[in-house]
């Protein structure tokens, strides 16, 4: 099967999608032109045209706004917000809006729309240009959010999202955008609300969103010296949640390591890490841990940012503790 | 006849203590010796033992209340009606002098911010308990476990202290039921099956070694019984050497509940081997045509249903091996 970046991966779905569906169009900040910071779209606007592939100025309300009402009023618009940081400026838009208008509407309108964004630490971007917000949009009942961890994962999700009458937020990781991995010629769609379980095992289980779900890899093959059976699970779509598969895991192991790269203070881990303890308790031999992105503003020092995000050894470690029954936080 | 107990002064410059737990309730019997109720002090937590024995009749002082040092917290009498007409007669009462603690206070700053900056209150009376029993050596307070350890145990039919008793450092892991010591609800079951089929079997294969089968035919009935449990088989000879022969799936050693040792005593004139441990052990033997299988387990970790019917499904597959290929 051929190799193709994650980059290529997004580029290839949003020309599909459009391809396929007339009323689908791309909008946001260098899009067409310059094609984004992390050339992306190029290419899409010399087939596309410029009103189907549409420059901005730089105003997120404004194009964000202008985005929702379009989604209302029959178009699929595909917007691009060149950070997740950027998220901030279009929350009315998306989560007093977009969110639920649909509800608010008695169900008349739709707002097929999604918001395509990215998160991730490690880039030397500094605090307004590293946070991972994904946590953050998933609080809000209306929306979808999607967390592609491969190329792969990527186009199947994206295509889906561009294909679902709500709205769908759906994060890329910015540093994987030239990451390889196997993608399918033919058309595949991945359905929303499924997770991968990418290896099987009965010790402990490492579920990863995103780019986490490498580190989870990594940490698995650090524990398959130590003859540590782990099972790895990535959630793909963390709105609507796959809570069958992770807990018959957690039920299977006994023991969850959550990791995600957002912040770990009220966040994506400690939403499925609770929802673990709630429904598989008696089968727990270990506490469930999280593991985020230490709550701290991203340092613009290379040095101490990797410090702030987890890693393979931080993880492998702590499923080490759980299994040898050892305490990972102090009682 | 009534002794009153009073807050004991444990610390030079302390004026109060909180009564953490009690560990008696009223119209409990009481040993001298019995941990009786809990303190805590701004420099420590430690339990506090009863100096009579007689009938707990009243409590006066709830858990979670700092009382001044002398103040009365309860009675104790010679008999349990007091507890029931609440008379109590204090004119013959000694004076309770709580003993000394049996251990040293706690001086280590680190538990002592600790227990100070737990908020939630029963989160503090686990951290105490917790401390006390590691500090101070005592045998009381809540047993620290899994969940998933404490649910085995309830299905088990296990108590949970008896590892406590015998020094497992807690929190108990699942791992942690199958390391009971020796405990008296060791059973064996026998068998009797036609070998005709097996001894055929072993005849006609140019490679196949019986202690081999032995432990291949184990480990089918043990995984078609038991379908999610993993098993170790060990063969042991008669001369005390031990090697693994078959494992139904490769895990490492913290998640084995399930090791079985088998004893291979067919061209011996023995006719069982009974361990008499936690560990399962099977061992065959045989005279002519009859292969006799004996079974030694655990109550208390195998069930006798489910023990049967895996020694059942042994048998079965030994007598007609065909039911291996099924």
């Amino acid at each position: 099967m051929r190799s193709i970046t994650l980059s290529q991966a997004v580029n290839e779905a949003i020309a599909e999608e459009m391809r396929l569906d007339s009323s689908v169009f791309l909008i946001g900040e260098d899009v067409a032109e310059a094609g984004t910071p992390f050339k992306i779209t190029s290419g899409l606007v010399e087939e596309f045209g410029t009103e189907r592939v549409i420059d901005t100025p730089i105003s997120e309300p404004g194009f964000m706004g202008l985005a929702v009402g379009a989604a209302m009023t029959g178009s699929r618009p595909i917007v691009d917000i060149m950070f997740g940081d950027f998220l901030f400026l279009i929350m009315d838009q998306l989560c007093n809006q977009a969110a639920k208008a649909h509800y608010m509407s008695g169900g008349k309108l739709n707002v097929p729309l999604v918001v395509r964004t990215n998160l991730g630490a490690t880039r030397r971007s500094a605090a307004q240009h590293s946070q991972s917000l994904h946590a953050l949009v998933s609080h809000i009942p209306g929306l979808k959010i999607a967390m592609p961890s491969s190329a792969y994962e990527a186009k199947g999700l994206l295509k889906t999202a561009i294909r679902d009458d709500n709205p769908v937020v759906i994060f890329e990781d910015k540093l994987m955008y030239q990451d390889k991995a196997d993608v399918p010629e033919d058309e595949y769609l991945i359905p929303f609300g499924e997770a991968a379980v990418l290896q099987e095992g009965n010790q402990v289980t490492l579920i990863g969103t995103s780019s986490m779900r490498q580190v989870c890899e990594e940490a698995a093959l650090i524990l398959a010296d130590e003859k540590i059976s782990v099972e790895i699970i990535d959630p793909r779509t963390l709105v609507p949640l796959d809570e069958k598969t992770i807990l018959n895991s957690a039920k299977k192991t006994g023991r969850v390591v959550v990791v995600d790269e957002g912040h770990q203070n009220f966040g994506v881990t400690a939403e499925i890490a609770s929802r673990i303890s709630e429904k598989a308790f008696y089968y727990l031999d270990a506490p469930v841990i999280r593991m985020g992105a230490m709550d701290v503003p991203v340092p613009f020092s290379p040095v101490l940012e990797d410090l702030t995000v987890p890693t393979a050894e931080k993880v492998a470690s702590n499923a080490r503790k759980i299994i040898a029954g050892e305490l990972v936080h102090e009682l | 006849m009534s002794y009153e107990v009073k807050m004991p002064q444990l610390g030079m410059n302390q004026d109060t203590a909180l009564v953490v737990a009690w560990f008696k309730k009223e119209g409990d019997k009481i040993e001298k010796g019995d941990p009786l109720f809990e303190v805590e002090t701004d420099k420590a937590t430690m339990e506090v033992e009863a100096q009579k024995e007689g009938y707990l009749s009243k409590i006066k002082v709830d858990e979670g209340s700092e009382v001044p040092v002398g103040q009365l917290l309860a009675l104790i009498s010679d008999t349990n009606e007091d507890s029931h007409n609440g008379q109590t007669d204090l004119a013959g009462s000694d004076a309770f002098e709580p003993m000394e603690p049996d251990a040293e206070p706690i001086n280590d700053k680190s538990i002592e911010n600790e227990v100070q900056n737990i908020e939630d209150p029963s989160d503090r009376k686990e951290l105490v308990n917790r401390i006390t029993r590691n500090n101070v050596g005592s045998a009381g307070g809540k047993v620290l476990a899994s969940p998933k350890a404490k649910f085995a145990a309830k299905e088990m039919g296990f108590d949970l202290a008896e590892l406590r008793n015998s020094g497992i450092a807690e929190p108990f892991h699942f791992a942690d039921l199958g390391r009971v010591p020796q405990s008296p609800s060791f059973s064996s079951i026998y068998m009797q099956v036609s070998a005709e089929a097996f001894d055929a079997l072993i005849l006609k294969s140019e490679t196949a070694k019986r202690s081999l089968l032995f432990s291949k035919f184990t480990s089918s009935a043990w995984s078609f019984v038991f379908e999610d449990s993993f098993l170790e088989v060990i063969f042991k000879d008669t001369n005390g050497e031990s090697y693994v022969e078959t494992t139904t799936e490769a895990v490492s050693s913290s998640d084995v509940a399930n090791t079985i040792t088998l004893i291979d005593l067919c061209d011996t004139r023995i006719s069982a081997y009974e361990t008499g441990s936690n560990k399962l052990t099977l061992s065959f033997s045989q005279l002519r045509n009859e292969l006799t299988i004996c079974f030694s387990f655990n109550e208390r970790i195998l069930k006798f249903p489910d023990a049967v019917k895996f020694l059942n499904e042994l048998g079965a597959r030994i007598e007609d091996p065909i039911l291996q290929l099924i």
